[in-house]
């Protein structure tokens, strides 16, 4: 009996999954269903908006766009393809366009399935300037010099008001292929120092590498913070600070992150590969790696995460800041109220004195499909994108919704935490937008905060520090308009520099048993083997060749407002 | 006496390298709690180690009112929930003809199913004919191509090969059918090994990503993994040192929101293999031994 109770336990929930199954297979096939009339909708969606298009002659185009997503869309909400502002872009835009999301953080691997099957959108926004390149490469991408002469007016205007854009945008074969935008030309890198630990231990701000070591020593070895305990920290030596630590002996060649640009104009103008500066700026680092004042381990700290806690934390003295981030500055504030912390111009090394990266002026994020259908269509969308009317309010919302004019004649949140849920995620649309302007950055914020004003007070000294064209940037040109290397040059590149990466790391933490004279001859037979000198020569080659028409780093310096 | 200390020693030096063992898993589990659940100062600046500083839920309520992770978990939950029911009936349908030693011709059937785990059509034949099926954004695009997993019914058709045959006889011999013998004998029989395949197939559809990534085109229909993903891999924007902009700064999401959202994608996971472990190794044991 018992025995049979069971089996039949067994089998009645057998018999509802199977029964549930064809209600599954019911609901499944309607999202399919779905999919395939929305394929066919650009015919019928075009009849729809119609209606304000009945007054004018032209029918009105439909084209796809891909869009970003971060996942960051509140449920309520709706979805990134669909909800207010992708609305509002379908309603008050020139075309109806069909978004097509794609995952930020695995847009290419989506891209290139698109891509492959002949399903990508007529508009790709995409900031991966690598990626970029290998779709022209490619050929999946349309030539945009006559479709913007014929059809474009914002866009136009605005390549005439940043002949920049132009210059960055337009490749090997004389035709421009990317979209772009303006962008403030500031700060980026930051090398900071807390000046109240200076202060406390009378010290001046370091201005030879020197100075740099002495001042980090004492900030290791004299307790600054004042504790009692020996727990602080010199200075960083990963990520951005490695980076700079590179850029201070105007090397471009960095153990951290993924552009090693090593290439420089000597006294006679050619481009050589320098090996002196980057055996200068690792014997430096090997320097303050023996001191013992910064991370033992710092080689495992590849995104600089630790070392941002350290700072954080309060208990380091020199930190190398990506970007004007007020996150980590209100947690320093937090954690230590007393805590002054000041942007340093880069000590002079027997090379000169350089600057670390300042943001590019020019961004290129745009690209259309050379599979599109109504080219013209999509420019129209551009336009669109680029116009103030759309800038203003993807940034800001509506007026009297989402935002109020301030007395400046700038956008002021009526209710910043509304703004946050039903603005925030709506960024990625902009990605055409100049962000340029009497009213854009943290400058002209209305209300800022205080660690706001804060930042805004350390931006105007890195200004001051690092935006002078006397005290360049490193390497020929920002890294993000350096040309694009065929394939097997950027093989041989990205292989041989891995491998040399790794012999610099020995070379800092293996005291005299692998000296800096020993990486550098190892480093140099690496990069022959590889087949480095076809890179170099490729490097030399362009710069002879375009430096009248590539966006070289005079150019950017000139933009600077 | 000896022989008595030795064996302690052992005993001792086992429950030590266990426990070692077992800590070295459980601690990251529960870093990644405190973090969830400390103040968002205290994340950025290290301080949190297992217990959680400041502690507070606003990482989950930003999670929850910030992102659609609701969504997602359904999402999750429908994908898994459907996909193991198709899967399970259809290795079912594929292991159980295959056992049959009256099936004609199921050796070739075999190797010709066993070739498809060694050669693949590849990822871009593969979207293009889910494509053709019209499957691009429907969860049939997850469902269908991976229906039966080649390893799964390998295992379940040894697994009934290795059921006495004489209850197959003895069924028989009582006017049993096939579909009886199947559904009122093998697997009744066959519970450790359901359990253990039926959590293969579990795990693999809740974690599901790739698929979801390619296949799903409207954000509405990403799962867990999808979304979590682009959360965790915010930080990458921060090495792109030189294409940032000062928007995707703001984007980068706060590491304690972060670790909720890993939280929530692992939980249901966490609670479902304890309760399933004791059928688990039981069942990939049997199988294993030909009797």
């Amino acid at each position: 009996m018992k025995k049979r109770t069971w089996m039949r336990k067994t089998t009645a929930p057998l018999t509802a999954v199977l029964a549930m199954s064809f209600v599954a297979a019911a609901c499944g096939t309607a999202p399919a269903d779905n999919a395939s009339t929305e394929e066919e909708t650009p015919a019928a969606g075009a009849e729809t908006p119609a209606e304000p298009a009945a007054q004018e002659p032209e029918k009105r185009g439909s084209i796809t766009s891909s869009l970003y997503d971060r996942g960051t869309v509140p449920a309520e909400e709706g979805t990134m393809d669909n909800n207010r502002w992708t609305k509002w872009v379908n309603e008050n835009g020139p075309v109806d366009v069909k978004y097509v999301t794609v995952p930020r953080f695995e847009s290419l691997q989506k891209f290139n399935v698109m891509f492959a099957s002949g399903t990508a959108p007529d508009l790709i926004l995409e900031f991966d300037a690598a990626y970029q390149g290998q779709l022209y490469t490619q050929k999946q991408l349309m030539p945009l010099d006559d479709l913007i002469a014929e059809h474009s007016t914002e866009y136009k205007a605005m390549l005439e008001k940043y002949p920049a854009i132009k210059k960055a945008a337009t490749m090997d074969d004389g035709k421009m292929y990317m979209l772009g935008r303006p962008l403030e030309f500031g700060p980026q890198h930051y090398l900071f120092i807390r000046a109240d630990w200076l202060k406390k231990l009378n010290l001046e701000a370091p201005k030879t590498p020197e100075e740099l070591l002495e001042v980090a020593k004492a900030f290791a070895t004299q307790d600054p913070d004042g504790n009692g305990q020996a727990d602080t920290e010199g200075i960083g030596l990963s990520f951005v600070a490695g980076i700079i630590l590179n850029h201070m002996f105007g090397s471009g060649f960095t153990l951290f992150g993924t552009d090693q640009n090593p290439w420089m104009l000597d006294e006679s103008g050619k481009v050589v590969h320098d090996w002196d500066r980057m055996k200068a700026a690792l014997a430096f680092q090997k320097q303050i790696y023996e001191s013992g004042v910064a991370d033992k381990d710092f080689v495992t700290d590849k995104n600089g995460e630790k070392q941002k806690q350290q700072w954080i934390a309060g208990k380091l003295g020199i930190y190398g800041g990506n970007g004007s981030d007020v996150k980590i500055y209100e947690a320093l504030k937090a954690n230590v109220p007393e805590a002054e912390i000041v942007p340093i111009a880069l000590p002079v090394t027997e090379f000169g004195q350089f600057s670390p990266i300042l943001s590019a002026p020019v961004q290129l994020t745009g690209m259309i499909n050379a599979a599109a259908k109504d080219p013209a269509a999509v420019m129209k969308h551009v336009d669109f994108m680029a116009s103030e009317t759309y800038r203003d309010t993807i940034a800001n919302g509506l007026e009297g919704v989402h935002h109020t004019k301030a007395e400046n004649g700038c956008p002021q949140a009526i209710d910043a935490e509304k703004n946050k849920k039903e603005l925030g995620y709506a960024g990625d649309m902009n990605m055409l937008a100049p962000l340029v302007g009497d009213c854009f950055g943290l400058e002209n914020k209305v209300n800022p905060t205080e660690a706001e004003k804060g930042m805004i007070a350390i931006r105007a000294m890195a200004r001051e520090a690092y935006m002078d064209p006397a005290k360049p940037m490193v390497g020929l040109t920002h890294s993000s308009f350096m040309p694009i290397l065929p394939q097997d040059l950027l093989q041989i590149k990205t292989n041989a520099n891995k491998t040399i990466v790794d012999l610099a790391v020995k070379a800092i933490v293996s005291g005299g048993s692998y000296t800096v004279d020993q990486f550098v001859d190892e480093a140099k037979s690496v990069w022959e083997k590889a087949g480095g000198a076809k890179v170099d020569a490729f490097y030399s080659d362009w710069y002879e060749k375009s430096k009248d028409s590539a966006l070289l780093m005079k150019d950017l310096y000139e933009m600077a407002p | 006496m000896r022989s008595a200390f030795s064996e302690k020693l052992f005993y001792g030096l086992n429950y030590a390298i266990l426990a070692a063992a077992g800590l070295s898993c459980l601690l990251p589990l529960l870093h990644l709690v405190s973090l969830s659940l400390s103040g968002k100062t205290a994340v950025m600046s290290g301080f949190v180690g297992i217990w959680p500083i400041d502690a507070t839920f606003e990482s989950y309520a930003l999670l929850f009112q910030g992102t659609p992770v609701v969504r997602a978990m359904l999402n999750n939950v429908t994908i898994t929930a459907f996909g193991v029911l198709y899967s399970m009936i259809f290795t079912i349908l594929a292991a159980y003809p295959l056992s049959r030693k009256v099936f004609f011709g199921r050796r070739y059937l075999t190797l010709a199913i066993v070739f498809t785990m060694l050669f693949q059509g590849g990822l871009i034949p593969s979207y293009l004919v889910v494509k053709q099926l019209g499957l691009i954004d429907s969860y049939w695009a997850l469902w269908l191509p991976g229906l039966v997993s080649t390893f799964n019914m390998l295992i379940m058709r040894t697994f009934f090969e290795n059921i006495p045959e004489e209850l197959d006889e003895a069924a028989r011999m009582d006017g049993c059918t096939e579909w009886r013998l199947l559904l009122r004998i093998y697997l009744p029989l066959s519970l450790p090994m359901l359990a253990t395949i039926g959590l293969f197939y579990g795990v693999s559809f809740w974690n599901s990503f790739f698929n979801v990534l390619i296949y799903m085109n409207s954000p509405a229909k990403y799962n867990l993994t999808v979304l979590i993903q682009q959360m965790v891999q915010s930080q990458t924007i921060l090495q792109e040192f030189n294409t940032m902009s000062q928007l995707e700064e703001v984007n980068v999401t706060p590491e304690g929101m972060k670790a909720a959202g890993i939280m929530v994608m692992i939980l249901p996971m966490l609670i479902v293999y304890p309760l399933l472990q004791k059928y688990f190794v039981k069942g990939v044991m049997i199988g294993a031994v030909k009797g």
